[in-house]
């Protein structure tokens, strides 16, 4: 009788072992999950916004990769804030579009300005609809092109998303 | 007596089952949360950072006017400071030397971004004397691809490297 007890008992110290043990694996692997896709999501985001023609440098209708129109991104700073602009209830389809394609994340340009040593920044796009808590950014080094002199500078696009 | 001394032997089997199962998953445990994984998104950066970094940098407008009214493009300014490295012909308004300018100028945008960012990071110019690294981060450091380019001068061309140390 005590014998099989001893089996009995062992038997499930095994089994509630193994469960603890593919519970404790699961958890890893569904955290491992969430992070690799918030990862794709900005490295998603990144590319989407390397490659959006409002801010690109252009000449001459050929495009200068990784370079950004310092014309182009005080506009679509401004437009992005206005009530006027972006925020206004008559731009819903703009706003969908714009909302649609950078998603629930915060989008910022900084100028690096040589002489005084410190960076201008410019809000391009922030939306937090689901006030997510925290956030995991990206910080691109890039080059801004001033159309007006030709002139550029080094610039930083830094891209923040949103997550739980 | 011998049936109850072969049953207790029996037991210790399992026991030793037991305990060598137990080993063996806590083994594998410790193993995989050793086991550390460099993440899509830093990975993406990191190969990013090294280049774009570079190729910005080469590309910008420094504030070293030399006489000029447009400041004069920083890879102008390393070109002089490799063919010149004992006398430059280039002299800025501040009366600082290409060489001294550039190694001014890459230690403030590293100090603005890269170490701000805390990443390690290893860069040089070949045929000058700058160098900039963090500790623990050299050529033989695990990262990825390092961002480089190759400028064209009287000398040959000259290479510069960044690389971001994982």
């Amino acid at each position: 009788m005590m014998e099989s007890l001893g089996v009995v008992f062992v038997f499930f110290m095994l089994l509630s072992l193994a469960l603890i043990f593919y519970g404790a694996f699961q958890k890893d692997k569904i955290t491992e999950l969430r992070g690799e896709k918030t990862d794709l999501d900005i490295v998603s985001l990144s590319q989407t916004i390397t490659s959006l023609p409002e801010l690109k440098c252009s000449e001459q209708n050929s495009i200068d990769e990784n370079c950004y129109d310092l014309l182009n991104i005080q506009i679509l700073s401004h437009y992005m804030n206005d009530s006027d602009g972006f925020l206004s209830p008559n731009n819903v389809r703009t706003r969908v579009f714009y909302t649609q394609l950078f998603k629930n994340s915060n989008i910022t340009i900084n100028v690096y300005d040589e002489k005084n040593n410190n960076f201008t920044t410019y809000p391009v796009y922030y939306n937090n609809d689901d006030n997510k808590s925290s956030t995991r950014n990206n910080l691109l080094p890039i080059t801004i092109k001033d159309s007006r002199n030709g002139e550029f500078y080094f610039g930083i696009l830094n891209l923040a998303i949103f997550t739980d | 007596m011998i049936k109850k001394r072969k049953a207790q032997m029996e037991f210790l089997g399992l026991v030793i089952i037991v305990l060598l199962l137990s080993l063996g998953l806590i083994t594998l445990t410790v193993l995989k949360s050793k086991q550390g994984s460099v993440s899509i998104q830093k990975s993406y950066a990191d190969k990013a950072l090294g280049q774009n970094t570079i190729n910005a940098m080469l590309k910008m407008r420094t504030e070293c006017r030399a006489g000029i009214p447009t400041g004069i493009k920083l890879s102008e300014l390393i070109v002089d400071c490799a063919e010149n490295p004992a006398d430059a012909q280039i002299i800025c308004d501040n009366g600082a030397y290409s060489c001294e300018y550039v190694n001014k100028t890459i230690f403030n945008i590293f100090n603005a971004t890269l170490i701000s960012w805390q990443e390690s990071y290893d860069f040089f110019i070949e045929e000058t004397n700058i160098t900039f690294n963090t500790q623990g981060c050299n050529d033989r450091s695990p990262s990825e691809e390092p961002g480089k380019q190759f400028l064209p001068t009287k000398i040959g061309p000259i290479k510069m490297s960044l690389r971001i140390c994982t």
